[in-house]
């Protein structure tokens, strides 16, 4: 019988166990109660999406933790004061929507303030259609990067597991060249790879029901 | 099973992925695939070439500048630096939306595989540091273009020598060695986890605004080498180089570092941190050293006459002096034995004690122990004066140490033992289960004269969880303290297992009668001598319970026979009360078989008994009623009531006056003619809940499954319902039974199935009330008031105010036409009126008995959206802000005349919060602007300041002093500023972060006496300040995660009403952490000072406290 201590949790990890455990449905529900964890978790999930989407408007990266935040916000308000009908339309395309008109302010502001930064990427991607896209596009790759992240916790990144993999995988290096930098041999890096694709297989149908239909890429 | 493979024959694909899978059992298949090119082809066409790779790939692509080597997924913001070892990035992390330092280390710096093996040992012991005072690494490895990297937490700071450069002239010594302790601290934390940092120098130290100094690159230093002739130093930054590649600093490099000695250790972090304290309170560089004396004895090359700055500021000059020159002398057997000590002695020298550098006799240490101990006073004059609130729990939370140990460390210094009582307040209060390595770290530092850690200590502490311990059982059901708190029984599915506390390890097991179930009834006679267990027999002719009784007052023993009797039996006197077979309420001893009948009028079918602690009242449950008796002053027992209203099969325990009872669901008061269900505010849920008695007998605590939850109650008097005042969560399963420990400290839970829980039900935060239907409120508040008459809320886009007491009683409901009511404020006085503001509409004005009117704006004013709206304090004018940066200033008759109105937009950026406060005379009116703006209103006009120099953000609240000669300003980049009135600058302004990133503060409060300044930011936390000297005194996380939108004083008591964003409206109540700590000081001054109950304890130890004094 081995005495344990309770883990202490990284506020704002993606590779969080519990956060991938809840769906987005639950976590809706959760904002509507109670359950002031929801809301982190909600937070946790969708504002490097959002921050992704509104990079992509031509937002730059120092500003898109706080404006995220912001769409974030004004999506739970609307929520709360029941304006979303999850029947009419996809959590997607109202958070989209509330970024799409967040980036268009910002955009004014900065014109006025003559900094004009992005304004014209901005431009090109006006259209709900385009940003819904965007959406999905940034949700897929959020997705993969969450699944990274938490394979890299479940193996330590400093594991030569998962460096094996990030070599070969993720930066496209070759076996052979992974093997001697980590001092290997090649088919110790496939057996590193092998087991790392395998977990991330496991993974994958987790992290996507967790994300529901407002992560589907189609 | 190896597999046989032939080597010259390529084995098939589906045996290479075989081999892959199970690689332990396939040795010789996998030195094939070592050797044969075309099998490791066949391999990464499927492994490395395919699509899922490519996904993961584009998944990490950033936007990078083009021809930058660096790691995937990450966006670089701008370079920070560059060096001889490599560079360094402020970027974004795309994947969990925080701002890093990225540094790339030169490939020359790491050439070698064998190097590179090392540098990711390094970070991996390095990333496991996690100090307040260390950069925290996130992420490390190595660029498509091979390059190692690492991220770290981004610190926005100056280099420490920088920073004290920076100083003030004036009384800055104490801030300079507080800065430096914190530093030694970190670094000893990292030295006693087996990591030497060997590059200590003023640039691989960052201070940011705050104050608080941050260690980087642990783990990144290599060994320097010898020193040889292809070396060459850099004038300016004193770095050695080798063909280029970055060596080390011989400025900050020790004697031995110098020689090339490869058994360094931590003598020499030691060494590189006296030069750094050197720096830091001289403001010169360190000596150059003079090689000749390398390798030889000597005072090092710290002079010991020291330069003069270093005298002038330094009254303790002279322990300073042999602090750094013991830090730094050239035999590393003369210096501090660990940085720990180093850091220690720097902390005697700030408290004015004598330094281990230069000892003093044991009566100078003593009387300066006392002498500087100010905590100790403080809880002595405490109890000499009765609890004199608030001022108390500011200076023992300040200080950062727990209730109880204080109480130990009183008893210790009235015993003349100073020395144990400072290691009882620095050691003491580290949970031994929470904190197991930590203390006995600690405790090691201690035996070898280091109080190094104190700090770090007090640190930990605050991350304090209030899960102190969990153990794992099969199927936990019942519990039961011993008297003594110092274990737990516990049954299980392996029978009875007695627990010691806290570690929760098992004592003893104990076994039940043969043919009897599991999971018995488990409880401790309350005088401590016995356990007895009641098992349930369902097997038919017999039903009912067999019980046993062991002796625990040594290696546990039945002490009797066993017997029967229909459901448990219950505590009574010496022995125990119970219904026997022939359904007669019998009394039986512990030790013996004796066993008489109670004359007690017996009603049929009687199954349950159930005496109180003290034996004053006897509840008998059978058939469909419940029977309540009392005794009689001629020990009689009387009937009372029956009633059929509830059943006694699930008891959850006796309140601590035994005039409540909880069962199941309820809690029902038994003290009156009949039984009187009380009523909870927030009942407990229905799927296998329960109730038990809290630690005081106005207290319960309720255990809600569905959410997974135990929940405290407590109601503020007699008649009022119980409220949560506390949640405990991270429960995984079913909770089962609860039970609270004699001395209220521990609660115990088990759930089933298998875990058995230790808590600290007044763990922080112990002083937040909910405010009654609002702390669940189905709104987002926004704003709200207090005055005498209760409380006024503006529910957002409910359309309505709501008007309750200050227990948070609806008192009604005030509908107001506006759309998203952000502002509201209410002014009595002859006449009554509310003001609020609509964001998406108009300024309106609510008489007593009126409907709402809109306040008439200026018609030369834009018509912005409303913000806020505050009465002046004698009701003569009223302030509104709206969205489009103007200011609008009523006057009465409030609805007839349209406002005096002031453009403060100023063409900036319009911002969405404005903030808006009078002075107490209601002589000064502070308005906030765009963008950091703030003015100053008054009889003769708006007076701009030049704030926004100052505050790089939107002011987002504004609060007076209650002497009215200090505003305060917050802002959204982290700042608070304190302004004299009509000041065009601010005195001063002070940044606050989390982590690295810069606080968003959204509101501002300072306390009833003008000493604490209160500060709520967008993640929950309310920050409590000295509002003179802006020392962080607490900080009370009260809604994590959510806004603080803003902070509202009781103006009539000792509290604060936290309205946060989404659905928080929270009492932050001083007074009760004041009770809570009151009660848990008397509880262990008394249980030093014997038996007792609390008031005779509160006395006796008031007594006892005044004997201390002098």
């Amino acid at each position: 019988m081995a005495l344990w201590m309770l883990p202490s949790r990284v506020p704002g990890d993606p590779a969080d166990d519990r956060s991938l455990s809840i769906t987005t449905t639950a976590l809706l529900e959760g904002l509507h109660g109670e359950d002031s964890e929801a809301w982190s978790m909600f937070e946790q999930r969708y504002r490097p999406i959002i921050a992704g989407v509104l990079r992509r408007m031509g937002i730059e990266p120092r500003e898109l933790p706080d404006l995220a935040q912001d769409v974030l916000l004004s999506f739970v308000r609307d929520f709360r004061a029941d304006k979303y009908d999850r029947d009419r339309g996809r959590l997607r395309g109202w958070i989209a929507a509330i970024a799409r008109n967040r980036a268009r302010d910002f955009h004014r502001r900065a014109s006025r303030t003559v900094l004009r930064r992005g304004e014209s990427a901005f431009e090109e991607l006006s259209a709900a259609a385009d940003v819904e896209r965007l959406w999905d596009e940034e949700c897929a790759r959020h997705k993969v990067r969450t699944l990274v992240e938490r394979l890299k916790r479940e193996t330590g990144f400093q594991d030569t597991t998962f460096a094996a993999f990030e070599l070969v995988q993720l930066q496209g290096r070759s076996a052979a060249d992974a093997a001697r930098e980590l001092d290997l041999s090649i088919s110790a890096v496939y057996v590193a790879t092998h087991r790392c694709r395998k977990r991330l297989a496991e993974l994958r149908p987790i992290v996507d029901a967790a994300f529901g239909e407002d992560g589907a890429t189609g | 099973m190896t597999k046989s493979v032939q080597e010259d024959v390529c084995p098939s694909r589906e045996a290479l992925f075989a081999a892959l899978e199970e690689p332990d059992a396939s040795a010789t298949l996998l030195a094939h695939l070592n050797a044969c090119e075309r099998c490791q082809k066949l391999v990464e066409r499927e492994l490395i070439g395919d699509e899922v790779a490519g996904e993961l790939r584009s998944a990490l692509i950033s936007a990078n500048p083009p021809g930058l080597d660096l790691p995937p997924g990450y966006e670089i913001l701008q370079e920070v630096r560059r060096g001889g070892q490599g560079v360094v990035y402020e970027a974004y992390h795309a994947a969990t939306c925080r701002r890093v330092a990225l540094k790339a280390l030169l490939s020359g710096a790491w050439s070698t595989r064998s190097e590179r093996r090392r540098f990711r040992r390094e970070i991996r012991l390095a990333s496991a540091l996690r100090h307040p005072n260390i950069v925290a690494i996130y992420d490390a490895g190595e660029t498509p273009g091979g390059v190692p990297y690492c991220a770290m937490e981004f610190v926005d700071g100056l280099h420490v020598d920088r920073y004290c450069d920076g100083l003030e002239d004036s009384g800055p010594l104490r801030v300079r060695l507080l800065v430096f302790q914190k530093i030694a601290e970190a670094v000893s934390y990292a030295n006693r986890r087996g990591i030497l940092h060997r590059d200590l120098k003023p640039s691989n130290v960052l201070v940011d605004s705050r104050g608080e100094p941050f260690v980087l690159d642990f783990g990144l230093a290599r060994d320097v080498g010898p020193p040889a002739d292809d070396l060459s130093a850099d004038p300016e930054s004193g770095e050695l180089t080798r063909g280029g590649a970055f060596v080390g600093t011989t400025a900050w490099a020790s004697p031995e570092q110098l020689r090339g000695d490869r058994d360094l250790d931590e003598r020499t972090d030691v060494y590189a941190l006296g030069l750094i304290l050197y720096r830091m309170v001289t403001g010169q560089p360190p000596p150059p050293e003079d090689r000749s004396s390398v390798g030889s004895a000597g005072s090092g090359r710290v002079p010991h006459a020291p330069p003069s700055r270093y005298v002038a500021t330094a009254r303790a000059g002279g322990d300073l002096d042999r602090v750094v020159a013991k830090a730094c002398a050239v035999d590393r057997r003369d210096r501090y034995a660990s940085t720990g000590a180093l850091a220690a002695d720097v902390g005697r020298l700030l408290r004015g004690e004598p330094v281990l550098a230069h000892p003093p006799g044991l009566a100078l240490r003593a009387a300066r122990w006392i002498q500087t101990h100010p905590l100790a006073v403080v809880v002595m004059m405490a109890l000499l004066l009765a609890w004199p609130a608030a001022r108390l729990v500011r200076e023992v939370r300040a200080a950062g140490v727990g209730r109880d140990i204080v109480a130990g460390a009183l008893e210790q210094l009235a015993a003349g033992e100073h020395g144990q009582a400072e290691q009882t307040l620095f050691t003491e209060f580290l949970d031994p289960t929470t904190n197991a390595l930590a203390l006995r770290r600690l405790r090691e530092s201690f035996e070898s004269g280091e109080v190094s850690a104190r700090r770090w200590a007090l640190r930990e502490l605050c991350l304090e969880q209030r899960c102190v311990a969990a153990v794992e059982l099969d199927s936990a059901c019942y519990l039961d303290w011993s008297p003594d708190g110092e274990t737990i029984a516990v049954s299980s599915a392996d029978g009875i297992v007695l627990l010691s506390v806290p570690e929760l390890e098992v004592v003893h097991e104990l076994t039940g009668p043969e043919g009897t179930g599991r999971r018995p009834h488990v409880r401790y006679h309350p005088r401590g001598t016995h356990l007895y267990a009641s098992y349930s027999v369902v097997s038919p002719p017999r039903s009912g319970s067999i019980n046993r009784v062991w002796d625990v007052r040594s290696e546990p023993t039945p002490s009797r026979s066993d017997f029967e009797s229909f459901a448990s039996p219950s505590p009574y006197g010496a022995g125990l009360v119970f219904v026997n077979p022939s359904r007669e309420v019998a009394v039986t001893h512990l030790d013996a078989d004796a066993e008489e009948t109670l004359p007690v009028e017996l009603v049929s079918r009687v199954e349950t008994v159930l005496a109180s602690p003290s034996g004053a009242f006897m509840l008998l449950g059978g058939g469909e009623l419940v029977h309540c008796f009392r005794k009689t002053a001629n020990e009689e027992w009387q009937p009372v009531w029956r009633s059929p209203e509830f059943d006694l099969t699930s008891l959850g325990g006796f309140s601590a006056d035994e005039t409540q009872v909880a069962v199941g669901l309820h809690v029902i008061r038994i003290d009156g003619p009949g039984p009187e269900i009380l009523e909870f505010r927030e009942p407990v849920g229905r799927r296998n809940p329960g109730c038990y008695p809290g630690p005081t007998s106005g207290e319960w605590f309720g255990v809600r499954n569905q959410d997974s939850s135990i929940l405290l109650y407590a109601r503020e008097s007699e008649t009022a319902p119980y409220r949560i005042e506390g949640r405990l969560s991270g429960i995984e399963y079913q909770v089962q039974r609860l039970g609270y420990s004699a001395d209220a400290g521990l609660l115990a839970s088990t759930e089933d199935p298998g875990t058995v829980r230790l808590w600290k039900p007044y763990g922080d935060p112990p002083g937040i009330v909910g405010l009654g239907d609002h702390s669940s409120a189905q709104n987002q508040v926004h704003d709200a008031r207090v005055d005498r008459d209760g409380v006024i809320t503006a529910d957002g886009s409910l359309g309505s105010l709501s008007l309750s007491d200050r227990g948070g009683a609806s008192i009604r409901q005030v509908p107001v036409p506006g759309n998203l009511i952000t502002g509201v404020d209410r002014y009595r006085g002859e006449s009554t009126w509310i003001a609020c503001a609509d964001r998406a509409g108009e300024f309106l004005l609510v008489a007593e008995g009126e409907d709402p009117a809109v306040l008439p704006r200026n018609p030369e004013a834009n018509a912005g959206g409303a913000n806020l709206v505050r009465f002046r304090p004698d009701g003569r004018e009223l302030a509104g802000v709206d969205q489009e940066g103007w200011l609008h200033v009523w006057a009465p008759p409030f609805l007839e005349r349209p406002a005096t109105s002031f453009d403060l937009s100023d063409g900036r950026t319009k911002e969405r919060l404005g903030a808006v406060a009078w002075s107490p005379d209601g002589l000064v009116l502070a308005v906030s602007g765009g963008e950091g703006a703030l003015y100053w209103r008054t009889a003769s006009g708006i007076h701009a300041t030049d704030s926004s120099k100052h505050l790089a953000q939107t002011v987002t609240d504004l609060a007076f002093h209650p002497n009215g000669q200090l505003c305060i300003s917050v802002d959204k980049s982290g700042r608070i500023g304190w302004w004299t009135p009509l000041n065009r600058v601010p005195d001063r302004v002070e940044l606050f972060t989390k982590g690295s990133t810069p606080m968003e503060f959204l509101s501002v409060a300072i306390s009833k006496d003008g000493d604490v300044l209160f500060a709520g930011n967008s993640v929950g936390d309310v920050l409590a300040l000295d509002s003179e000297t802006g020392r962080l005194l607490a900080n009370f996380q009260v809604a994590e995660g959510k806004h603080v939108m803003r902070l509202i004083p009781d103006p009539e008591r000792d509290r604060l009403l936290v309205v946060g964003g989404l659905r928080t409206i929270v009492w932050l109540d001083f007074e009760r952490l004041d009770r809570i700590l009151a009660r848990r000081t008397l509880y262990w001054v008394g249980r030093m000072r014997g038996e007792g109950s609390e008031p005779a304890l509160a006395d006796e130890a008031r007594a006892w406290a005044e004997g201390l004094l002098p």
